[in-house]
């Protein structure tokens, strides 16, 4: 009985053993966490990356850690901030950063920069760089940058008889054409092919705002309220969506449930598709037709979004200095160009975006300058504590007038009175 | 209704029992089929139309897993339009350590499933032992346990193993299973332990058994059933585990499948066969645990309709 009993305990205890760290801290030097988010993809190239690194920098070991969605990453990432074992390096969009810079968990890079002998503030494009400064320190140092553009399947508009959209092509002609797209096949009085898809989001609908003479808050200096409900703000938030209430050249929420609208592009059967650079690597998988991209419509003046990511070194790292070299490494021409290979980003160095290594004629999309034309009129949401909160009520609200389920003038107001808290 | 009159079926057709053979095959759906007996196709053809509604997606998942990688996706069910791409199943091993992260897998699925067969059963057994009045309350906290979200202990969890230095160790993965992973499985042995008249532990007290023994030697063969459901629930929320291994893991090469497959998940769609063979792959171990205990499960082949029969009447 006795024996029988030591036994299982035995077993217990060798089970629990077996889990338990003998040497839970090494002796030499505690390596570099560096934290990103992406597909396997992404995840090879900076591992490449690191390899480098490693073979130029003997004396540092970074460990690279991909946590593969975007919500968990920065759930990790709280998670790790909040229990004071943050990441020594980790890649962050802009949009997200307002957390960590109004607690000072970042440190900034404007110290390391100005000493560094290898990078100067000039390498890089000013729009990327001031989208990342808080207070005027820059936080973070960009690595790339994107805007949204419209991807367009070239045989759908030879098919209907169009030419490949103009540079200078307007709302009302963007319209047209996307109602000449948008077509019932079969005559069974459902649509078969949509003109447009697009994500109801702030981020989408933000540039047509900002074109039409329009701003989101009220006083970029310290913001109280979102203005969503003035005149110019308005009437583009109304032209954006009347694209799926009015017009219907959108799917409908049915539709895009049933197929999104990626997946219509992907299989010809919707014609324009507005998406950063980030499409890029999976539409060259397309063999069934031809596809391009075109800038966006234009409106009063000129204005596109920001999308960029940065490598951000965190306040609580005991390894700061190492950090920054491999942060001060990544961002060599070298070291963006190895990254820039996906094809999904747009380097955020002027002598590499403006280059071959990135305008290759001979990659689809054959029209890549459409990127680095839009670079002069890029603008950027504001850098605030609360921005991906404010962010998210306002996705929901007009998502819900995009598809028709509330009109635009109550989604404006729920969105203004439910963000009212994130601005305190 | 279907039980009343499959109970009429048995009593019109007696059926033999004494012979194991015969049992067996009569726990083998056709033979079970009597002539004369419509009620028993009736039920058999309910049970296969649910097996189908639960079969339909794992099908699809596995004919999708096979089509070539760089397609758009498919609008509707189709069977190989551009050929089987068996290929797909070597892809996924060269495009994330997946044999190391099934081996992580498996190594956390089995501790913390044993761990939390004996902690479940122990304190199920325990409660089972204790004044009525006890007895509810514990009910009442277990349930009241179950009711918490999992999300709120995430960081509690994460600040107290970082405190104990347990960030980055398969320990901070298993450590539920010391408190019987969750409160259901507790109150799973407990139910089923109580089931067990007292008069059959009061003549093993007298006759000088020890806690141990009324455990190991009374109860735990009593309740079979329940530790192989407990045992595949518990395998299998370790083995789906995805939100643990992302915060208390640091090191990649620690990562557990569910966050091999969630890297996947984040490819374009016109890869995503990869994903659903790495899905097929992942679902595969807990399949083959459910089956192995269904076929252990057939020297009692009664059990299943038993359990029914219990739950309708």
């Amino acid at each position: 009985m006795l024996r029988r009993c030591g036994l299982w305990l035995l077993i217990v205890v060798v089970m629990l053993a077996g889990c338990t760290p003998l040497a839970p801290y090494p002796a030499r030097p505690a390596p570099l966490t560096f934290f990103i988010s992406g597909d396997p993809a992404d995840e090879a190239a900076y591992r490449a990356l690191v390899a480098d690194f490693m073979v130029a920098n003997a004396d540092v070991t970074v460990e690279l850690l991909n946590i593969p969605s975007g919500g968990d990453f920065r759930r990790r990432l709280a998670a790790d901030f909040a229990a004071n074992t943050p990441p020594d390096v980790f890649l962050l969009n802009y949009r997200h950063l307002g957390p960590f810079v109004a607690r000072a968990a970042i440190a900034p890079i404007d110290g390391w920069l100005e000493r560094s002998s290898t990078l100067a503030r000039s390498d890089f494009y000013p729009q990327a760089l001031d989208a990342f400064t808080w207070q005027g320190k820059l936080q973070c140092l960009p690595q790339n940058m994107s805007s949204p553009v419209i991807y367009f399947n070239r045989d759908l508009f030879a098919a209907a008889g169009l030419p490949d959209p103009a540079a200078d092509w307007t709302w009302a002609d963007f319209v047209t054409t996307a109602r000449t797209l948008t077509r019932d096949l079969n005559g069974d009085a459902e649509i078969d092919q949509y003109g447009f898809g697009v994500t109801p989001s702030l981020v989408r609908a933000a540039p047509f705002v900002w074109m039409n003479g329009g701003e989101l808050i009220d006083e970029p200096a310290a913001p109280t309220r979102l203005t969503l409900d003035s005149p110019a703000t308005q009437e583009a938030l109304a032209w954006f969506v009347a694209l799926q209430t009015g017009h219907h050249v959108v799917p409908d929420s049915v539709a895009e449930a049933a197929e999104n609208s990626l997946s219509r592009f992907l299989n010809g059967r919707l014609a324009m598709y507005m998406e950063s650079r980030r499409a890029t690597p999976e539409f060259r998988q397309i063999e069934a037709f031809d596809w391009d991209v075109a800038p966006l419509p234009v409106g009063r003046q000129p204005a596109t979004i920001l999308h960029s990511d940065a490598y951000c070194i965190a306040a609580a790292s005991h390894h700061q200095d190492s950090a920054w070299r491999f942060v001060e490494f990544a961002n060599t021409r070298a070291g963006q160009r190895l990254l820039a290979q996906s094809g999904r980003t747009v380097p955020s160095r002027l002598d590499l975006a403006d280059s071959p290594a990135f305008l290759d004629p001979s990659a689809r999309p054959a029209n890549s300058r459409v990127f680095i034309d839009a670079i002069p009129a890029l603008r950027t949401f504001l850098l605030l504590p609360n921005w991906s909160d404010i962010e998210g009520v306002v996705d929901a609200e007009l998502a819900q007038a995009f598809y028709g389920q509330i009109p635009l003038e109550v989604a404006i107001r729920n969105a203004e009175a439910r963000s009212a808290e994130f601005f305190r | 209704m279907t039980m009343i009159s499959k109970k009429l079926c048995e009593q019109a057709v007696p059926t033999p029992r004494h012979s194991s053979l015969a049992r067996r095959l009569r726990s083998f759906p056709l033979t079970a089929i009597r002539p004369g007996c419509a009620s028993t196709l009736l039920w058999h053809g309910a049970a296969l139309f649910v097996a189908m509604i639960f079969l339909l997606p794992l099908v699809w998942m596995t004919i999708a897993s096979l089509q070539p990688v760089g397609l758009p996706p498919a609008r509707a069910l189709t069977w190989f339009p551009a050929g089987v791409a068996w290929s797909n199943y070597a892809e996924i091993f060269r495009v994330i350590p997946l044999a190391h992260q099934l081996g992580n897998s498996l190594l956390v699925s089995t501790v913390g499933a044993g761990v939390t067969l004996l902690t479940a059963s122990w304190a199920g057994f325990a409660m089972a032992q204790m004044p009525p009045r006890v007895q509810r309350w514990l009910v009442g906290l277990a349930l009241l346990l179950l009711l918490v979200p999992a999300n709120a202990v995430w960081l509690p969890r994460y600040v107290l193993f970082a405190r104990l230095g347990l960030i980055d160790t398969y320990v901070a993965l298993t450590a539920a299973s010391l408190m019987g992973t969750k409160s259901l499985f507790v109150l799973m042995y407990y139910w089923s332990f109580r089931r067990v008249s007292v008069e059959l532990f009061e003549s093993a007290w007298l006759d000088g058994a020890s806690a141990w023994t009324g455990w190991r030697r009374l109860s735990l063969p009593l309740a079979a059933p329940t530790t192989l459901a407990v045992l595949v629930l518990a395998f299998s929320h370790y083995w789906s585990d995805f939100v643990d291994p992302l915060l208390f893991l640091k090191t990649a090469a620690r990562f557990t499948v569910a966050v091999g497959l969630r890297a996947l998940q984040q490819m374009d769609v016109t890869r995503w066969p990869l994903l659903l063979a790495a899905v097929v792959v992942m679902i595969a171990p807990v399949m083959l645990l459910y089956i192995g205990l269904q076929v252990w499960l057939r020297d009692e082949p009664d059990f299943a309709r038993r359990v029914l029969r219990r739950a309708f009447d």
